[in-house]
């Protein structure tokens, strides 16, 4: 337990981001390994490996792979999720700048697991360098003869194209992200049961594997060592298996990315980031901010797992990590979500489009030192009409900090609706709100 | 339509078992209990999207062990489909609080309209609130704001702030009439549907928005403020606009019409309408209808009663033979023209008679059997060309069945028009020949089917479109391809010639009328035969002198000719009897005018352009004096000592079902023999 | 009041672009990016998004109605589909015609808790303008944005392709001075990155020869 830099170990290295630096630190062995294998040898490692999805969802990575139909009727796609969205985590953004190759190489090799034709890496439309390093890093790999037709004269064909978003929380969403990819707007699908599963049917109605960038990035370290090695990592844990980037910022002293082995305490975590910045811990989202938020006591003995963090009260999520110290207001920390959800909602359906305004206009309303009795209930019976009733997760993740924050801070809620203003005295919490800039109307 | 054996699975639905085809979506199984789960976003016609969540209902699996496993969040019941075991519940106590829960969610920022909101009386938000919302409000922040009664285009009217973002507007656009002109724009609580940049709506089946659209913001420009619905009266009617034929619902109050809305047929229109039709009906409403009959005396037109018009006309056409002839108008009910003609050939022992207004004719061996697939039937060709028209235009509500075909059921479709149209957008292959080249491009793809290099190489030349697409269309064509044409075609000088290539590709060869009535003259013998003169003629005999009197029976004369030529007719024929609805320019010509009804104003039968026999029962009273045509064509043989009287049109009906061979033993509602 | 009252005839309302009158305003490198892009994917549509990309470079950094019109032009896809796309993402200009440089300014969550409104605050009063608004010399144009993903360096802002962080007030006036200073218009420079890394090395070469 503790930090373990599998995927990180190279990331300080600039040499790495080259094909040269990259073989140089044995990169492409896992390819060359895999493409001797057969297919459902490797989806058997991944298996064994017991990787989940490291987007935020922790879906077993393997059950995706294995979805592929195994008589090839047409093209397969697979997808990278690299919308990384959810605020908080910057894990996809190092990895792309700094190890692209590790990701070029997992989807090549997820690709030829499944039988894939192409691979669309989607990137957020902010994070353009680390789009430029993939995009180098791939006309490397093109040229080198590790991409395209014939990789290292093993037979397999894999395309890999960069396409980029264009500033949208939404299109992290895996069915809206497939929209987005087509050339629409960034609105999710129907899913399982309304329609198959998108390995059955997904992307231009074709079986499509869609993954997060970290997640892809584990399997070459699979195929090398084995899934049972990749299993032995986190075997503390009830069922977390492997290694996890968090990415650790708010009030700490070494704000970054930390990978650590999951068995790892969060309070650990902490330490690795220097420590709590200006004041004592109060509270900390561990996940990215849909997770519900945990007070000082939660953290104290939570153990960073899957099932573990549930137990904690909280998720592991995207693993974006925010520690927030005493001088926080937790209100106006909650006004702030609030606000990034009613920005983000794509507006399809009306629980998220008409209740996540609803949610920020009440908050508004508090900060501004309107609030009064019965909004609490109000802010909490609004939730439960948004939670489990949307069209996609954005919903969930929408009514879950604001329950969460009022379950576990009511009193701060109390104070503020009662006084007018803040229990904690910060700079955020005494700015007066001049204007909401929810998303224009031109 | 073929019967495919479908898989059953069982359902459970409130504790009621039930077997429904498998994938069958479970908003609609439900009704076969009896039940009905409140929608907004839904529509039948339309693919369903699970957005606006009214539908929610809760869904549990039946487990190996008897007990049934919810699922932990509740569905959308319209995009679900049915399977095995599946245990429905849509009247729980979750389901009811999640119903009030979205209601609540459509009513904040919903305006306080409803007084001033022409859907009130008839909305579907009104209706599922009272039965299944919350009675008050607790949202006391800011109403969003946003465009309201905003001109979206001359029939339509956008209000923004009353839109529930349902999507219905822009999935038709895209689904149904493929202009795709309305989408969804900004996102977020500031979504709206629009045009682009807000300008004209102008898609052809515009109307339709304003049916479907689930509360007020998309309204009816015209009928804006003119009643509430409580106060109207709805009776059934067929649209005569063009020769569809199309199902509508006649909105009166007080003997005025007020609005046109689509009914459903599946035969014809499915729900729809076409802004032609919907928009198209103000002309009962004008200020210049004809109320009494009129005679000339010297150069003014004067008021007198029917027995001296009627004496004035019989006078006028005594003289019978060649000297007197008729246009006969498309609008005519059966029984009208079937009693005109009748008069004219027995009494005024004439054949010069004739409905055509294109600026040729096939002749009469070609011009039978002209309409072999049913409209319906469209839909499910594997292949149609459109050849020599544009659809939208001619015949809308066939066009939208062209696009289903290619949108639903994956037709392949060959668009061959000297012009644009809208079918290009979907179509597998445009043939755009040179204007005049039609009948060149039709023999060219006979010659491709035969594999006749040679005769490809000269269509091609001849018409100006490329070898390889000539082939590439004729390719698609075969046995099973249904070609859609309409009299547009004969409006060309090789029009007549491109048929008869046409009828050598194999496959249904349709001629769609393009006038209400058209095809119910054809089959009534509207037209000369061997001893009359057809329009062209009938023109040309006004104007030498060699016809005296000319019948105009419902007839706009300026359609039936260039207007130099109409003009020169009417100036110089000798007497004219101007049988019509409104005052207008050719109504200076008369000798004698006789005020006609409406359709909509007396009973009638039409036969749409598939040849299908439909009857329109009167729903307004006609004005002051005026009489329908089938009456005045009675009250005349009654007066010649013709007929025996007529005390109704279905006495005329009946008489042509038993006189004319096509009409013989049809039903209202199939299609002539 | 209504616009049924302020707008005249039925006649006025003004009529979507026939093909015929749209001018097309796409260099040749951009044509041959799009058809480049347009072997990247099995339907057009997808070329949806980079197409607006590379309309965005080429009409200066801001998508009118125009340059909406020549996408959906090149496209085969209907205005107001491709209108609607494009209103859909924050990234593309639409609202408003950004300045030279578009400053984005994170005001998210580790941001937020770190200072960000207090930088936002300070580039308002200091550039005179609030959000989706540009300085009166068209230098600047100044938006609020949710989570831009860097958080270990919070307060975060970026500037065409460029992330900034941590920034405080004389970090901001340091960077106001170099970007006014540089002839680079950043909002197409961004633009034209983003439409660089879609396409492959060789492909974007053969378009620039």
């Amino acid at each position: 337990m503790g930090e373990y830099k599998l995927l990180l170990e190279h990331s300080h290295d600039p040499a790495y981001a080259t094909l040269a630096g990259y073989q140089a630190k044995g990169g492409y062995a896992a390819l060359k390994k895999a493409l001797g294998m057969e297919r459902q040898a490797i989806i058997d490692e991944v298996k064994a490996s017991g990787l989940r999805g490291r987007g935020g969802a922790g879906f077993p990575t393997w059950i995706k792979w294995n979805g592929i139909p195994k008589d090839k009727k047409g093209k397969h796609y697979l997808i990278c999720n690299a919308d990384e969205g959810e605020p908080g985590t910057f894990k996809d953004k190092q990895l792309m700048e700094t190890t692209p190759f590790l990701l070029i190489e997992g989807m090549t090799i997820a690709g030829f697991a499944t039988q894939g034709d192409a691979g669309y890496i989607y990137i957020r439309g902010e994070f353009v360098d680390a789009a430029k390093a993939l995009r180098k890093a791939i006309d490397e790999a093109y040229a080198a003869g590790l991409l395209g037709k014939n990789i290292l004269g093993s037979g397999y064909d894999f395309d890999l194209y960069i396409h980029l978003g264009a500033g949208s929380y939404e299109c992290g969403e895996e069915s809206a992200l497939m929209s987005s990819l087509m050339g629409e707007r960034g609105m999710p699908r129907l899913k399982f049961p309304h329609v198959p599963l998108p390995t059955i049917s997904g992307v231009w109605d074709r079986p499509t594997v869609i993954n997060n960038v970290e997640t892809y990035t584990c399997a070459p370290f699979i195929i090398n060592n084995g899934g049972n090695w990749y299993a032995s990592l986190g075997a503390s844990t009830k069922n977390s298996r492997g290694t996890k980037i968090f990415s650790v910022s708010g009030h700490v002293n070494k704000p970054g990315n930390y990978e650590i082995e999951f068995g790892t305490s969060l309070m650990d975590l902490l330490e690795m980031a220097g420590g709590m910045k200006g004041g004592a811990l109060k509270a900390c989202v561990p996940g990215g901010s849909s997770v519900p938020i945990m007070n000082a006591q939660q953290c104290d003995g939570a153990i960073i797992g899957y099932e573990e963090m549930a137990e904690a009260g909280s998720m592991v999520g995207s693993g974006g990590c925010m520690f927030l110290n005493e001088h926080t207001c937790i209100v106006t920390f909650i006004w702030r979500t609030a606000q990034f959800y009613a920005n983000e909602s794509c507006g399809k359906c009306t629980p998220c489009r008409e209740g996540t305004k609803w949610l920020l206009q009440i908050m508004e309303r508090i900060r501004s030192g309107g609030g009064r009795s019965g909004d609490i209930e109000l802010l909490q019976e609004v939730c439960s009409q948004i939670d489990g009733r949307s069209f996609c997760g954005l919903g969930d993740a929408a009514a879950w900090p604001v329950a969460g924050a009022i379950k576990v801070f009511r009193d701060e809620f109390e104070y503020f609706i009662e006084h007018g203003r803040s229990i904690v005295q910060s700079a955020e919490s005494a700015r007066m709100l001049p204007e909401s800039p929810v998303v224009a109307v031109s | 339509m073929a019967a495919v054996a479908s898989e059953t699975v069982n359902l459970v639905i409130n504790d009621v078992e039930i077997a429904v085809p498998k994938g069958e979506l479970i908003v609609e199984s439900v009704k076969r209990l009896g039940l009905e789960i409140p929608i907004f976003c839904y529509h039948p016609r339309m693919k369903p999207v699970g957005m606006c969540r009214m539908c929610l209902v809760e869904v549990g699996f039946k487990q190996p062990d008897g007990s049934v496993r919810k699922m932990p969040k509740p569905q959308a019941a319209c995009t679900l489909p049915a399977q095995d075991n599946m245990v429905i519940f849509t009247d729980t106590e979750m389901v009811h609080r999640d119903r009030k829960g979205v209601l609540e969610f459509l009513l904040i920022n919903h305006p306080l309209d409803c007084p001033i909101c022409d859907r009130g009386g008839e909305c579907p938000l009104q209706n599922n609130t009272l039965f299944y919302g919350p009675s008050t409000s607790r949202f006391i922040e800011v109403k969003r704001h946003a465009h309201k009664a905003f001109p979206l285009s001359k029939y339509v009217t956008l209000d923004l702030e009353r839109c529930i973002q349902c999507g219905r507007c822009v999935r038709f656009t895209e689904e149904i009439s493929g202009d795709s002109e309305l989408a969804f724009r900004f996102r977020g609580a500031s979504m709206q549907p629009s045009t682009f940049e807000l300008r004209d709506f102008t898609s052809k089946f515009s109307g339709n928005v304003i049916e479907i659209c689930p509360v007020g913001a998309l309204t009816n420009r015209e009928y804006r403020f003119r009643a509430r619905p409580w106060d109207l009266e709805t009776k059934p009617s067929i649209c005569l606009e063009c020769s569809n034929g199309c199902a509508t619902w006649f909105d009166y109050r007080v003997n005025r019409l007020v609005r046109v809305n689509g009914r459903t047929n599946e035969a014809i229109n499915e729900e729809w309408t076409c802004d032609r039709g919907k928009f198209g009906h103000e002309h009962y409403n004008a200020d210049n209808r004809l109320t009494v009959p009129l005679i000339r005396r010297g150069d003014r037109l004067e008021e007198c009663d029917w027995p001296t018009a009627y004496a004035a006309i019989l006078s006028a056409f005594g003289v019978g033979g060649d000297k007197v002839a008729m246009l006969a108008g498309s609008s005519l009910s059966n029984e009208g023209a079937y009693l005109l003609n009748r008069l004219f050939h027995r009494k005024f022992g004439s054949a010069n008679v004739d409905y055509r207004r294109t600026a040729h004719t096939l002749p009469p061996d070609e011009a039978a059997g002209n309409a072999p697939t049913a409209i319906a039937d469209l839909e499910l060709k594997p292949s149609i060309l459109v050849f020599g028209n544009s659809p939208a235009d001619d015949i809308p509500i066939i066009f939208l069945r062209i696009r289903k075909a290619w949108f639903k059921h994956g037709a392949r479709v060959v668009v061959a028009h000297h012009g644009e149209t809208e079918a290009d957008s979907f179509a597998d292959v445009v043939l755009r020949y040179a204007p005049g080249t039609d009948a060149d491009l039709a023999k060219g793809l006979v010659a491709a089917r035969a594999n006749d290099a040679a005769g490809v190489a000269q269509a091609a030349a001849a018409c100006g479109v490329d070898e390889s697409r000539i082939r590439e269309a004729a390719a698609l064509l075969g046995e099973n391809t249904a070609i859609v044409t309409t009299d547009s075609l004969l409006n060309s000088a090789s029009g007549a010639d491109a048929f008869r290539a046409l009828r050598q590709l194999g496959g249904e060869l349709n001629r769609y009328a393009l006038g209400a009535n058209d095809q119910g003259f054809a089959d009534l013998g509207l037209v000369p035969g061997p001893d009359g003169r057809g329009t062209a003629a009938i023109l040309a005999g006004c104007a030498d002198g060699s016809i005296e009197s000319l019948w105009l029976a419902g007839a706009d004369p300026f359609a039936f000719g260039d207007r130099a030529t109409v003009e020169k007719a009417l100036e110089q024929v000798g007497f004219v009897v101007y049988q019509g609805t409104h005052k207008s320019e050719a109504m200076g010509f008369a000798s004698v005018v006789l005020p006609m009804a409406e359709p909509a104003e007396g009973d009638g039968t039409y036969v749409n352009a598939e040849r299908r026999l439909q009857e329109l029962r009167a729903v307004l009273s006609p004005p002051g004096e005026a009489k329908a045509a089938w009456r005045i064509g009675a009250e005349l043989a009654l007066r010649v000592g013709m007929a025996k009287p007529y005390f109704g049109a279905k006495d005329v009906a009946a008489e042509i079902f038993t006189q004319v061979p096509a009409f013989r033993g049809v039903a209202f509602g199939d299609r002539l023999n | 009041m209504s616009e049924l009252l302020q707008l005249g005839s039925v006649n006025q309302r003004p009529q979507p672009p026939k093909r015929e009158e749209l001018t097309l305003r796409f260099s040749d490198a951009a044509v041959k990016e799009l058809d480049a892009l347009r072997t990247h994917y099995p339907e057009e549509k997808a070329c949806v998004l980079p197409g607006l990309w590379i309309a965005q470079r080429e009409y200066g950094g801001f998508l009118d109605g125009e340059a909406l019109a020549e996408v959906a032009y090149r496209l085969d896809r209907s205005y107001a589909e491709v209108e609607g796309v494009a209103t859909f993402y924050s990234m593309y200009n639409t609202a408003h015609r950004p300045g030279r440089h578009k400053i984005e300014v994170c005001t998210c969550l580790s941001c937020h808790v770190n200072g960000a409104y207090r930088v936002w605050d300070y580039l308002k009063s200091k550039l005179g303008v609030g959000h989706g608004e540009t300085t009166a010399d068209g230098e600047f144009m100044l938006e609020e944005v949710e989570c831009l993903d860097a958080c270990d360096r919070a307060p975060v802002i970026q500037v065409g392709d460029q992330y900034y962080g941590p920034v405080d007030d004389a970090y901001m006036d340091r960077l106001l001075d170099e970007l006014r200073a540089s002839p680079v218009n950043t909002v197409v420079q961004m633009a034209d990155s983003i439409v660089a890394v879609q396409v492959t090395g060789p492909e974007r070469e053969a378009a620039h020869r």
